[in-house]
């Protein structure tokens, strides 16, 4: 849908800030453009929908060059939200979501209908908020807003540079979660700037380092993250770009299924032949109904041969196991803090659904993760 | 419903009810029960709202006698019997029917109406207590009316004042034909002066007159530093004498406030806002009218509220070429050394600008967006 053909910006004071890029852009995926700054990212994002001219080469939007297009149709077509919101002061939340639609000359009903979804979207109250006016709003509210005025005429193509950069970081990690889960619904083609590298891995499909004007490295986050194809990319992802990949995998794609389990009506003689049938140090000890009870070892079971439910250490799952949603580095991160090898892994309700081990999270690492599925 | 509600505020009725005094009176006729005049023929006055304040009109050339024992007459509406004197007084008469303003306080009254309302409708959840904008507008009225309409008054008044003094009143005007006169010249060149001063502001800010800037500003400037009797007196052999060197003086003194404050509120409006709009697709005038001028409102109206108050006193300079107003009094109290004089037209321009101020003051109220004005 977006195409950078060999696209060169020059400024006046004969400063190259883009040189020669060249990117597609692919339907549906936010695309992350990431680098030091002065590597062009910003500057790339504007000349798309022409805030900036382009020097040399071309962009295509829907297959035709941008320069095709009648400036004010084109910007109106692509929704547009950037770091500092630009909320409009003077205009209630209503008004400001309504400005793009206006300007397509929609009839007032259909704006209204539409603004109130949109607020509904991103999780602000439509009859609280709509006659609000920006200054009414906190910073996280105002950003909302933000993104609903970008989202307001139904555009296929967002830019959307640095939008939560201006927030703290416990409501930027909010917001981020819910434009992902909007973005899941609307499967926007974005064009996302920021120069905050943990951002660009939660948020992007793809990723594109850019240094100096030119593209190093555009790659699916996990590829980055694995093979970052040379120093600058290594340098610029983090020393701790393995740990970084552990939070791109969910434990439900990692964990082994079958573990050894035994029911808390089991006598301590079942749960010792489960635990020498598996080869295992240990066993996890569910109910009737699957959910997680504690554990039992081979110490425990010496200690109080004759009843399992003395011999097992109980424990609440919430405290003892993790969510099969949970990302690797959260499963990694609890097992350090618990001193655990292994590690039960249930759902949401508590059931036991596999385990999880230490030592894969450490192959995974070392080795390298490299085909597979992406956490969607 | 909640509309109207809304909108008449109690400040808004308390307008509401003078207007339709003074305008209903318009119609009154009163039956005359004083014997001299019935004896005379005279059986029927009707109470005219001339100018400032309701005139008895016995036909088309015979107005009573406001002067004297009877002045309550006129201050209570005609509910106090008139009583006509021997020797019409020539002020009373011809000066208040001949006099060149031409709002009623009737329909100032109307105006406040409308003023107050908006506002009501804008801010109904602050809402005000009675008592406040009855007093204030009460004290507007009775400014206006007992110092521009009500020549008695000032005579009762400068006589506490000057006892000894031969002279009160301005022997060749009366004071409601002076602040007339006044009134005209800032009205007239305060519309001119805004006029160019909004047209200048936003063109040299534009992106292609930018670079008359600077120009621009500096002529505006020395229009402020060069003393206003010089201009007065340079237009003088240049134009004449009369109303329009006066006019031309007070345009380029009153120039620097609302080019400098045009200028200051659009380069103050933020930058992202404005990159935020071209992003969504607005025309460079949509940009301007939609977005640059409501946001630089507050302070462009502040610009026009300074220039007219300085017009006020500068109108005062306007006497040495003859355009009249209450310089006339100033000049020639000062020549003949009549104090009485000065203080009347002193006074009476002092007031006229308070209440400009004032009035002018509601109406950036009235037309400053909400959004600008609302806190959390």
């Amino acid at each position: 849908m977006i195409e950078f053909q060999n696209v060169v910006k020059q400024f006046p004071d004969g400063f190259r800030a883009v040189n020669g890029l060249s990117l597609t852009i692919h339907d549906g995926e936010i695309t992350v453009l990431i680098g030091p700054s002065g590597c062009g990212k910003t500057t790339s994002m504007r000349m798309v929908n022409r805030l900036l001219s382009i020097t040399e080469g071309k962009i295509l939007v829907e297959g035709r060059d941008n320069r095709d297009f009648q400036v004010e149709e084109l910007r109106r077509k692509i929704g547009y939200a950037i770091q500092q919101i630009g909320l409009f002061p003077h205009m209630t939340v209503l008004e400001n979501i309504a400005v793009v639609p206006r300007l397509l000359s929609w009839e007032e009903d259909r704006i209204r209908k539409r603004a109130d979804e949109l607020l509904e979207l991103v999780g602000l109250d439509p009859d609280v908020n709509r006659d609000k006016y920006p200054r009414q709003l906190s910073g996280g509210q105002q950003q909302r807003v933000g993104v609903a005025r970008a989202l307001s005429a139904d555009p296929p193509i967002m830019l959307m540079d640095e939008p939560f950069g201006a927030i703290d970081p416990i409501t930027r990690e909010v917001l981020q979660d819910e434009f992902l889960e909007i973005q899941k619904r609307i499967s926007k083609t974005i064009i996302f700037v920021t120069h905050d590298i943990d951002e660009a891995i939660k948020m992007g499909d793809r990723i594109a380092i850019l240094r100096e004007g030119s593209l190093v490295q555009y790659d699916t986050p996990d590829t980055l993250l694995a093979k970052p194809r040379n120093r600058f990319v290594r340098d610029f992802v983090g020393a701790d770009r393995q740990l970084k990949r552990l939070g791109l995998l969910r434990v439900r794609e990692l964990m082994a299924k079958d573990s050894p389990v035994v029911n808390l009506r089991h006598s301590a003689d079942d749960a010792r032949r489960v635990i020498e049938a598996a080869g295992a140090k240990s066993a996890f000890v569910v109910d009737e109904d699957g959910v997680l009870r504690g554990w039992v070892d081979r110490e425990g079971l010496r200690e109080n041969p004759d009843s399992l439910l003395d011999a097992m250490n109980e424990g609440d799952y919430r405290e003892i196991g993790v969510r099969q949603s949970a990302t690797a580095r959260e499963a990694l991160s609890a097992m350090v803090a618990r001193g655990f090898r292994i590690t039960p892994v249930v759902n949401e309700k508590g059931v036991l659904v596999g385990n999880i081990t230490l030592r894969a999270l450490q192959e995974l690492a070392e080795q390298g993760w490299v085909e597979g599925d992406q956490a969607s | 419903m909640s509309g109207l509600r809304r909108f008449f505020t109690p400040a808004a009725l308390v307008w509401l009810a003078f207007a339709v005094v003074l305008l209903v009176l318009l119609t009154v006729r009163e039956p005359i029960h004083d014997p001299q005049l019935r004896a005379a023929g005279v059986t029927n006055a009707t109470i005219v709202p001339d100018l400032w304040l309701p005139v008895f009109k016995v036909n088309a050339s015979t107005f009573l006698d406001i002067k004297g024992s009877d002045d309550l007459r006129v201050l209570t509406f005609g509910i106090l019997p008139a009583v006509v004197s021997d020797s019409p007084n020539p002020a009373a008469t011809g000066d208040v029917a001949g006099a060149p303003v031409r709002v009623t306080l009737g329909w100032f009254a109307l105006f406040m109406v409308l003023v107050e309302g908006l506002l009501g409708l804008r801010y109904a959840e602050e809402d005000e207590k009675l008592v406040r904008p009855l007093v204030r507008a009460a004290g507007i009225f009775l400014v206006i009316w007992s110092f521009y309409g009500h020549e008695p008054f000032w005579d009762w008044m400068l006589h506490g004042i000057f006892p000894t003094s031969p002279d009160l009143l301005y022997n060749s005007n009366t004071v409601i034909s002076l602040a007339g006169q006044h009134l005209t010249l800032v009205v007239i060149s305060s519309i001119i002066t805004v006029a160019i001063g909004l047209l200048l502001g936003i063109m040299v800010t534009r992106a292609e007159f930018r670079e008359f800037l600077p120009l621009v500003s500096d002529i505006v400037n020395s229009g402020q530093t060069v003393p206003t009797l010089g201009i007065v007196a340079i237009m003088a052999p240049i134009i004449g004498f009369g109303f329009w060197p006066a006019i031309v003086a007070l345009i380029l003194y009153g120039l620097l406030p609302v080019v400098r404050n045009t200028i200051v509120g659009l380069e103050g409006v933020d930058p992202s806002m404005i990159d935020a709009a071209k992003g969504m697709g607005m025309t460079p005038s949509q940009i301007l009218w939609k977005i640059e001028v409501p946001n630089a409102s507050r302070i462009i109206l502040a610009g026009i509220r300074t220039s007219v108050v300085i017009n006020v006193g500068t109108a005062a300079l306007g006497a040495y070429v003859g355009s009249g107003g209450f310089g006339n009094p100033i000049a020639s109290g000062l020549n003949q050394a009549i104090q009485p004089w000065v203080l009347l037209g002193a006074l009476g321009a002092a007031l006229l600008a308070i209440l400009l101020d004032y009035i002018l003051g509601r109406v950036e109220y009235v037309m400053t967006p909400k959004g600008l004005i609302i806190e959390r």
